[in-house]
């Protein structure tokens, strides 16, 4: 054995010795290297570049003496072009809050539904059918699902407003969270879908098999081993799914009316802490206390994007263990 | 004896609502798919009309509300050929670094693997903010002082707009391609190997060659990725009327997808322009179809290629 060892480290170093360092192949495999560091680069400058715009508001002294922390979280009105410039964020996160509320009320039954019914039910050919087509309906641009729903959503919504009690008791706008949040719906109900698909599938068969053979049927193996398996997946999905619901911004800019305004009317209109960004930066002084209020405004956006990834990261690393039992 | 046998014993009524479940999911389904269908109905009623040679190759005439979008259709493509060139070759390098170089638990592969997801996540109109703050008042403005222009870099226009795009597709071309890469058998390496060949050999002659198609696939979805994206181009870029076709990276563009936003909801008469919009969006929404029905097909012949089908 000692001998054997012996003699490939003979030959190891006799390769060695054969065959020089090759240069280029080196100093390639360390551009690929310093290439991928690229992305951790571009993250980096990212939040770097809207923090310090962003956090400008807290620092700088004569925008303080504009916008300040009570104004922001505090008050109610968000007017940012007028005599006096009013900021404040709450009917912006609330208006947010509620659209996202909307859309994945109807986003995640579905998703989750659809998923099951293709892990677990469906024949082959079904799902081979249905999952290239879900990824078309991912595949459709926001503008044009926000244009979709300005044109036809809307108007079909605004043949129920026709009943008198209803517009009585509500008093309805033409654009609203429930159009903007349908419309975000069908942006979000792929990724719902994909995500928790993919959780299901993950779950061994040799799990469904040892239910089945204990007598249970299909569904209580779906919603009693499946499922409960598949847990941290489904968090994750529902993780992202809020995520992107939260962050969109066409769909929100063409079909919520875009009016700050903080209830809890479903048919009244919104504005969200994207739309608004989208709405205003265009128009806006470049350093102007508005312009900073739009990076906090981004800056929040990030901060949230960053929380939903990790947490479902965590719960994603969390399946994975469980189900590798490691 | 019993008391084990009531254990294992069925709830009563399981197949009804076996059956309502069953049912209850395949809606849900139906449901899902159906949106896809109403929106393609919808926009293929609305818009079909309008399509014509001369809606495809004609400026906007009239104010917008006669002509065609050739000068839009012609931005969006300047703008996604830009992105791409943009993206893939750091995309592609970088999955090969992922997917045959890295050490698997190293703490550097786990950084670049969260920065992507993280990239992933970040809503598109905080990748607008960065193209405007970073590209073009911090780079921009820099290139611009040192050789001596007035205002050529530092302002929005149709480079930092691809820019931008560009980081924003990053995830996907870096995913798509690790996903080819992943798919080549091991085999195929430790051959390489035996016959002598080093790591760089192998991966440049004999996994990169065989994993072509699935980074074709890859770039495909990028493209229609970055052409479906509007909200980082609003202050990054885009332009609603240019009278001429932007030639030079630094001059505005129109696009597709913009131009159907702002003809929706800014123009005075929607009523006038309703057709023209209908037919805008339908060729933004076959545009990216098309692109992914090419991506599906490409697939689906590699799998069958591989024997899986």
């Amino acid at each position: 054995m000692s001998q054997l060892s012996g003699n490939t480290k003979w030959s190891v170093a006799k390769l060695k010795e054969r065959s020089p360092v090759r240069w280029h192949e080196r100093i390639g495999e360390t551009s690929i290297f310093i290439i991928s560091l690229a992305s951790i680069l571009l993250i980096m400058l990212m939040a770097i570049f809207i923090l310090k715009e962003g956090l400008m508001v807290f620092i700088n002294p004569s925008i303080r003496a504009e916008v300040n922390f009570r104004e922001l979280f505090l008050k109610t009105v968000w007017q940012p072009i007028s005599e006096v410039p009013k900021y404040s964020l709450l009917p912006l996160i609330a208006g947010t809050l509620k659209t996202s509320f909307v859309a994945l009320l109807i986003a995640l039954p579905l998703g989750m539904l659809a998923a099951l019914f293709i892990s677990e039910c469906a024949p082959k050919w079904l799902s081979e059918f249905v999952k290239p087509t879900i990824e078309l309906l991912a595949a459709i641009p926001s503008v044009v699902i926000g244009f979709f729903c300005l044109m036809k959503v809307a108007s079909w919504l605004a043949h129920a407003y026709e009943i008198k009690w209803l517009h009585d008791a509500l008093t309805p706008h033409r654009l609203n969270t429930l159009v903007g949040g349908i419309g975000i719906s069908i942006a979000v109900v792929p990724i719902t879908f994909t995500l928790c698909e993919e959780a299901f599938h993950g779950v061994p068969e040799s799990y469904r098999a040892a239910s089945i053979a204990l007598g249970a049927t299909k569904w209580q193996t779906a919603l009693g081993v499946v499922i409960p398996t598949a847990m941290p997946g489904v968090i994750a999905a529902i993780l992202l799914s809020f995520g992107r619901a939260w962050g969109e911004t066409m769909i929100a800019l063409m079909a919520t009316g875009n009016a700050p305004l903080l209830d809890l009317n479903i048919l009244h209109s919104v504005r969200t802490l994207a739309a608004t960004v989208g709405a205003e930066m265009p128009e806006v002084v470049v350093g102007s206390s508005h312009y900073h209020v739009l990076f906090l405004i981004g800056t929040i956006l990030l901060s949230i994007s960053f929380t939903v990834n990790g947490l479902s990261q965590l719960a994603i690393s969390s399946l994975r263990k469980k189900l590798t039992g490691g | 004896m019993n008391a084990n046998r009531r254990r294992f014993r069925l709830p009563k009524g399981s197949e009804a609502s076996g059956l309502a479940l069953t049912l209850l999911s395949a809606i849900a389904t139906l449901i899902v798919l159906s949106m896809l269908a109403i929106i393609l109905v919808d926009l293929g009623s609305g818009g079909y009309r309008k399509l014509s040679w001369e809606f495809l190759t004609k400026p906007p005439e009239q104010g917008m509300t006669g002509g065609g979008i050739f000068p839009a259709i012609f931005g969006t493509m300047f703008l996604v050929i830009i992105m791409t060139l943009m993206v893939m070759p750091v995309g592609v390098l970088t999955a090969i670094y992922l997917n045959e170089y890295a050490p698997k638990h190293a703490l550097i592969t786990r950084l670049i693997r969260t920065s992507i997801s993280n990239l992933a996540g970040v809503p598109s109109i905080v990748y607008g903010m960065f193209g405007l703050s970073f590209f073009i008042l911090f780079l921009g403005r820099r290139i611009d002082s040192l050789i001596g222009a007035e205002l050529l870099f530092g302002q929005p226009c149709l480079l930092w707009a691809a820019a931008t795009l560009s980081i924003l597709t990053l995830p996907v071309a870096v995913t798509a391609t690790e996903e080819a890469l992943a798919a080549i058998p091991e085999e195929l390496r430790l051959a390489s190997y035996a016959l002598g060949a080093t790591k760089w050999q192998t991966i440049w002659r004999v996994v990169f060659p065989k994993a072509m198609g699935g980074i074709l696939t890859g770039a495909i979805l990028t493209v229609s990725r970055g052409a479906a994206e509007v909200a980082p181009l609003l202050f990054t870029g885009v332009a609603y009327y240019l009278p001429q076709l932007p030639l030079s990276p630094t001059s505005q563009f129109m696009h597709l997808g913009y131009h159907i936003y702002v003809m929706a909801t800014q123009s005075p008469d929607v009523e006038a322009t309703m057709p023209l919009q209908y037919a805008t969006a339908l060729v933004l929404l076959a545009l990216t179809f098309l692109l992914n029905l090419i991506a599906i097909l490409i697939r689906v012949r590699l799998r069958i290629i591989a024997g899986e089908v």
